[in-house]
């Protein structure tokens, strides 16, 4: 306040400026200022998802280990998919874990306006918030459930599997860092789409649904088809599930595929900036 | 003085019917229909994007406020002033023109926005706060102050799910009450549970304002606007009619009205002349003394159009809004002239303070007309043990202390 009584008003700085010709609706900078907000919101979503189920907590590492059972039975005992040295269970677990967090980040992050329409009609905050705050919020699911994954290689152990764990684990941060960053952005493009087109949410699962099919979620890489490589080799979540195996149990030597990871930055950017410009004018659609 | 709000040349362009087609589906339908007829009448000229008409909600509007300013805008629904609060609290972008803002610019549309009903009280106030553009420190050391406004410490630690509506609004404003900002923005409609936590939070807004902060204000009773702004911006159809200072821009909006009236299709049309109250007790035509004292208000309007079949209705209305009384007269072949309605009441036993009267004309088909520029009823009292508490003034009432006899 005693900034605005003070000094004449052409050397003072806006606080903020609404132009026709700005680029962006909200500043980068203020995302740092509305960093309380982000804590808050993902606070809780956390808390949210734990607070609505009779089983709380349990539901989220009994989810994944269970999927993975099914999927050991229909793909390992069935299909029977190798899966080289490693169990289905870890295999299988270690695939599917990853990809749930893609899938609820894109599902998430592309429903931003649609569901906080009301909020964002109303009030003025970096919308990117919102986006942000859920991400982090699976990451961290994510992380819980990596935890129960360890628990359960562990196990494999003690029993007398024995499972060997690479040190290039320490890379698996920067490959979270990647599939987030995919995420937001293919999140943000379709959130940006469903502005104008609500039914576009349904085409949506059936992509993401083919698009797992082709991510190497429940077989390692060596089971392609050559005339099905293209599939892999452009898909950066493809890319990305069998980087991550990779760097956990050294198996299956991974090379990074620079088509896949043209494709995210990409798709990133094009998300990024579609996003900004729907910011700019959506509530003048919804 | 500094400025606060510089609003240059500012324009926002709708787009109708793109509002309504929300489907991939539509979109490619709508396509093909504009595009097959522009491929087939290639060469000529005319518009392939017919469906989209465009729409200036705003139109070149600019004006500045002052610290320690009220502004207020006016203007008939419609006018273009939501879009532009919209446009000053970075909700979307203008489509020409630029604004400056210097300081925290709170608006109070957005009560209650943001609130999760599993979350607590306390937690709501948290993410609302922060939503609103606070720091989780900020609001630590206001939260007391927030709970005591709210008059809800008991229930801090329930969630809001469980709360009654009057309950919820509560909490929302008392968060919106201690944003601190530099510049409010107040919308008319304040609905806020109660009328005595609407009058405390007429009063924290009052106190906003007196603290030296600037205010936009949004209204379409005049008496307020004049009471509490300085200067005022007038918009009709998005364009600025007049920005002065208050009293020459209502003067003129309130002149102009009728013949803006007129022009409305179907309604009828009619123009405010003077009142005048009678009683024994007051000199002045525009006050009463409140008693028991006989009244008579004599209103004198001129119909500007004719009015077959319809009436005439005449309301008192208090500073919240509340109607406290109405009648009304039906009118039947009236032709353009002054009709004198004379309103006789045996006694008007209000508390001390000021009313406003509204007088509204409608005709058959049920479409009417609110005749403004009305001058407020002001009620005085001799009486001192008459308190201000409560709307009415009872004469002839009595309290007294009795014994309660025990065996």
């Amino acid at each position: 306040m005693s900034s605005v009584a003070s000094s004449p008003s052409s050397l003072r700085k806006p606080t903020y400026v609404v132009s026709a010709k700005a680029w962006l609706l909200s500043r980068p900078v203020d995302l740092w200022t509305y960093r309380d907000l982000f804590f808050l919101l993902t606070k809780r979503d956390l808390l949210a998802t734990y607070k609505q189920t009779v089983l709380g907590p349990l539901w989220f590492f009994v989810q994944p280990v269970f999927a993975s059972l099914v999927f050991s039975v229909v793909f390992g005992l069935i299909v029977r998919v190798s899966t080289g040295s490693l169990p289905f269970l870890v295999f299988f677990m270690t695939g599917f874990i990853t990809w749930s967090l893609f899938f609820n980040c894109v599902n998430q992050v592309s429903q931003t306006f649609l569901i906080n329409r009301h909020i964002f009609q109303k009030i003025y905050f970096p919308r990117m918030i919102v986006p942000l705050s859920q991400i982090t919020v699976n990451v961290l699911n994510f992380a819980a459930q990596f935890g129960v994954l360890l628990f359960i290689i562990g196990f494999y152990n003690l029993a007398g599997t024995h499972i060997e764990l690479s040190y290039r684990m320490i890379f698996i941060p920067l490959i979270l860092l990647c599939l987030t960053t995919f995420a937001l952005g293919l999140g943000c493009l379709i959130a940006s789409w469903t502005v104008r087109f609500r039914d576009l949410n349904m085409l949506v699962g059936y992509g993401l649904q083919l698009l797992m099919y082709a991510s190497c979620v429940f077989f390692p890489e060596s089971i392609v088809p050559a005339n099905l490589r293209w599939l892999v080799d452009l898909n950066p979540m493809a890319m990305l599930i069998l980087a991550l195996r990779s760097c956990l149990f050294g198996v299956e030597h991974y090379v990074l595929s620079l088509p896949a990871l043209l494709v995210l930055v990409v798709i990133a950017i094009v998300g990024l900036w579609s996003f900004a410009r729907t910011e700019r004018n959506f509530t003048d659609t919804v | 003085m500094s400025v606060v709000i510089e609003a240059q040349n500012i324009s926002k362009r709708f787009f109708l019917g793109e509002r309504n087609r929300t489907t991939f589906l539509e979109e490619w339908t709508a396509r093909t229909r504009d595009v097959v007829p522009f491929l087939l009448r290639r060469g000529k000229t005319g518009s392939h994007h017919g469906h989209r008409r465009e729409f200036w909600a705003v139109r070149e509007v600019s004006f500045e406020v002052y610290q320690g300013q009220t502004l207020a805008i006016i203007g008939e629904n419609g006018a273009g002033k939501s879009t532009l609060l919209k446009i000053l609290s970075r909700i979307t972008q203008p489509t020409t023109g630029e604004v400056k803002v210097y300081g925290r610019l709170a608006s109070l549309l957005e009560v209650g926005t943001g609130f999760h009903g599993d979350f607590s009280g306390r937690d709501n106030i948290y993410l609302n706060g922060t939503m609103l553009g606070l720091s989780r420190k900020e609001i630590r050391s206001r939260f007391d102050r927030i709970v005591e406004f709210s008059e809800l410490a008991d229930f801090i630690d329930v969630p809001v799910k469980h709360y009654s509506t009057g309950m919820y609004v509560r909490l929302a404003f008392s968060v919106a009450a201690h944003l601190n900002p530099e510049i409010v923005i107040l919308d008319e409609v304040l609905s806020v549970g109660d009328t005595g936590f609407q009058k405390k939070c007429l009063d924290r807004m009052a106190e906003i304002i007196r603290e030296g902060h600037a205010a936009i204000l949004v209204s379409h009773a005049m008496p307020v606007v004049r009471r509490s702004s300085q200067m005022c911006l007038w918009l009709s159809h998005g364009r600025v009619v007049m920005f002065g200072s208050t009293d020459e821009v209502v003067d003129r909006y309130e002149g102009e009205s009728a013949e803006e009236l007129e022009a409305r299709k179907g309604a009828p049309s009619a123009r405010f002349v003077s009142w005048k109250a009678e009683s024994r007790l007051s000199s002045d035509p525009h006050t009463i003394s409140t008693g028991h004292e006989a009244v008579t208000f004599r209103f004198e309007v001129e119909l500007t159009t004719a009015v077959p079949e319809g009436q005439l209705g005449i309301s008192f209305t208090n500073a919240q809004g509340l109607v406290l009384f109405s009648r009304h007269l039906p009118l039947q072949e009236r032709q353009p002239d002054q009709i004198m309605v004379v309103l006789t009441l045996p006694s008007l036993p209000l508390s001390p303070g000021s009313y406003s009267i509204s007088c509204t004309i409608s005709n058959g088909n049920g479409s009417s007309t609110v005749i403004r520029g009305i001058p407020e009823l002001r009620v005085t009292t001799e009486r001192t043990s008459d308190g201000p508490l409560g709307i009415l003034s009872l004469p002839g009432s009595s309290v007294r202390l009795e014994r309660v006899r025990s065996q």
